[in-house]
């Protein structure tokens, strides 16, 4: 992992980066033109000795790592403000936004980059499997805000849900972060039993998946648009059990989204995962049943 | 003994004569197959806007030396980023093709599609493969109508060049 991140980095870079991450403790690593390379882990920012500012050329030569040398490869997702990267590493970026009739055609000018640095850690949704399996499959939403790891839990889920129950999923992997497929075959562990579709856009993908694969649970990331909402619903009508993720503090803040009203009140899902990071940087999961109540263990 | 000195001056007048309209020939097929290699690129580019690293790896399988070679240390040295793409491209044009029949202005050509590879939109990029492939088909033009007047000529004049050194030698 260090290696894939290694890549992205000017090499005047890489030497702080093997510092700064030398307890494997990187979340984040922001480039901004002008500043010193900074980074953040679990207890905030912290920077190694290197003061010397981040120039012009040194963002547009990570930019050109980033990007895989292939800008066109990217360019729908640069609208979108962020690329995942070799390895399901998201990167972020700023600049100068162009818009045409009120649409985004594209970012230029970029002055800074967060790099996301992802990490598999497999056995993190070990406790709460037992529940979410103990009565076979089931409709399961992951709620959290950015960075407090609900795609490091999905992706659990789905290795577990494929290795040790059996199950056939197919991984609807938009963004890449869960599978991180390279050349479509996925790097992260996602189950022996578990079919990816890489780069595919999560509306289409269910779809897809549910005609082609067969699956018995669907994996989705970071469900949110009306025309995801109406994809899992189909897939609910075929009898496919859905894994999704979704940005949230919680189960009463999803109520409020109006695409996901209908879905919930109706009480598709049979469970909900809440998780949030606590100060100290650990991350806390409270799993909830489709009435909205704390199941403890 | 002079029936072997005429032989061998004409020979060898030949020979030189041959070597010339070869390196045409050769030139030719070279450019030939690098304006196939591109031509390959912007079809991969098209269909799977997979990145320029995989785009090299898949379709190095399918050629030959050297433009195998080529296109391995293209995706090596992107795979690790060792590098802006203009420097790795130049480094894998000398490398790979320098030793190639290929013109001083053919190398430059090719290592200029290099400095903007990569770096524009999907438009932009195939527009600039295609420029390439546009100002390679002109050369091949070129090639071609010199292929069919200077082949002869260079034959014939170092035939000619042979057959003059022997008369002058007897």
């Amino acid at each position: 992992m260090k290696k894939e991140i290694e890549n992205l980095l000017p090499e005047k870079y890489i030497d702080d980066y093997r510092l700064a991450d030398a307890g494997g403790e990187v979340e984040e690593i922001r480039l901004r033109v002008n500043s010193p390379i900074m980074f953040y882990g679990k207890t905030g920012e912290f920077r190694t000795g290197n003061k010397n500012s981040i120039s012009k050329e040194d963002l547009e030569e990570a930019l050109e790592y980033i990007f895989g040398y292939s800008v066109y490869a990217y360019e729908n997702e640069i609208r979108e403000g962020f690329v995942t990267v070799k390895g399901g590493h998201r990167v972020g970026i700023a600049g100068k936004v162009i818009t045409e009739d009120n649409t985004i055609k594209g970012i230029t000018n970029i002055s800074s980059v967060n790099i996301r640095v992802s990490h598999e850690i497999n056995g993190v949704g070990n406790k709460i499997s037992k529940t979410i399996f103990k009565n076979g499959i089931s409709n399961v939403l992951i709620i959290s805000p950015p960075m407090a790891g609900k795609t490091t839990l999905l992706r659990d889920l789905v290795r577990i849900g494929s290795d040790e129950y059996g199950f056939k999923i197919s991984v609807i992997d938009e963004r890449g972060e869960i599978g991180a497929a390279y050349m479509g075959v996925p790097s992260n562990n996602i189950g022996i039993r578990s079919d990816i579709f890489d780069n595919t856009p999560k509306d289409k993908g269910i779809m897809m998946a549910v005609r082609a694969m067969s699956p018995q649970i669907v994996a989705v990331d970071e469900i949110g648009q009306a025309k995801d909402v109406k994809a899992i619903e189909e897939a609910f009508n075929c009898g496919v059990k859905v894994f999704a993720t979704i940005h949230g503090r919680g189960i009463e803040d999803i109520k409020r989204k109006e695409e996901l009203k209908r879905i919930i009140n109706e009480k598709y899902f049979e469970y909900f995962v809440v998780v949030k990071k606590c100060d100290r940087g650990e991350r806390i999961m409270q799993l909830y049943d489709e009435n909205g109540c704390e199941l403890k263990e | 003994m002079k029936a072997a000195g005429v032989l061998l001056c004409i020979s060898a007048g030949f020979l030189i004569g041959n070597y010339f309209s070869e390196n045409i020939k050769k030139r030719y097929m070279a450019l030939n197959n690098i304006r196939r290699m591109i031509l390959q690129i912007i079809g991969e580019i098209e269909y799977t806007r997979s990145n320029i690293s995989d785009i090299f790896y898949k379709l190095s399988k399918k050629q030959e030396s050297p433009y195998r070679e080529f296109m391995e240390y293209i995706h090596s040295e992107t795979e690790g980023t060792n590098g802006r793409l203009k420097d790795i491209w130049k480094r894998g044009v000398d490398g790979y093709f320098s030793q190639l029949k290929l013109t001083d202005k053919d190398l430059e050509m090719l290592e200029k599609l290099g400095n903007n590879m990569g770096s524009i939109g999907i438009r932009v990029e195939i527009e600039n493969l295609e420029l390439y492939i546009k100002e390679v088909d002109e050369l091949l033009l070129n090639i071609r109508e010199e292929l069919t007047n200077k082949t002869k000529l260079y034959r014939m004049l170092g035939l000619f060049g042979g057959m003059a050194i022997a008369i002058i030698l007897i």
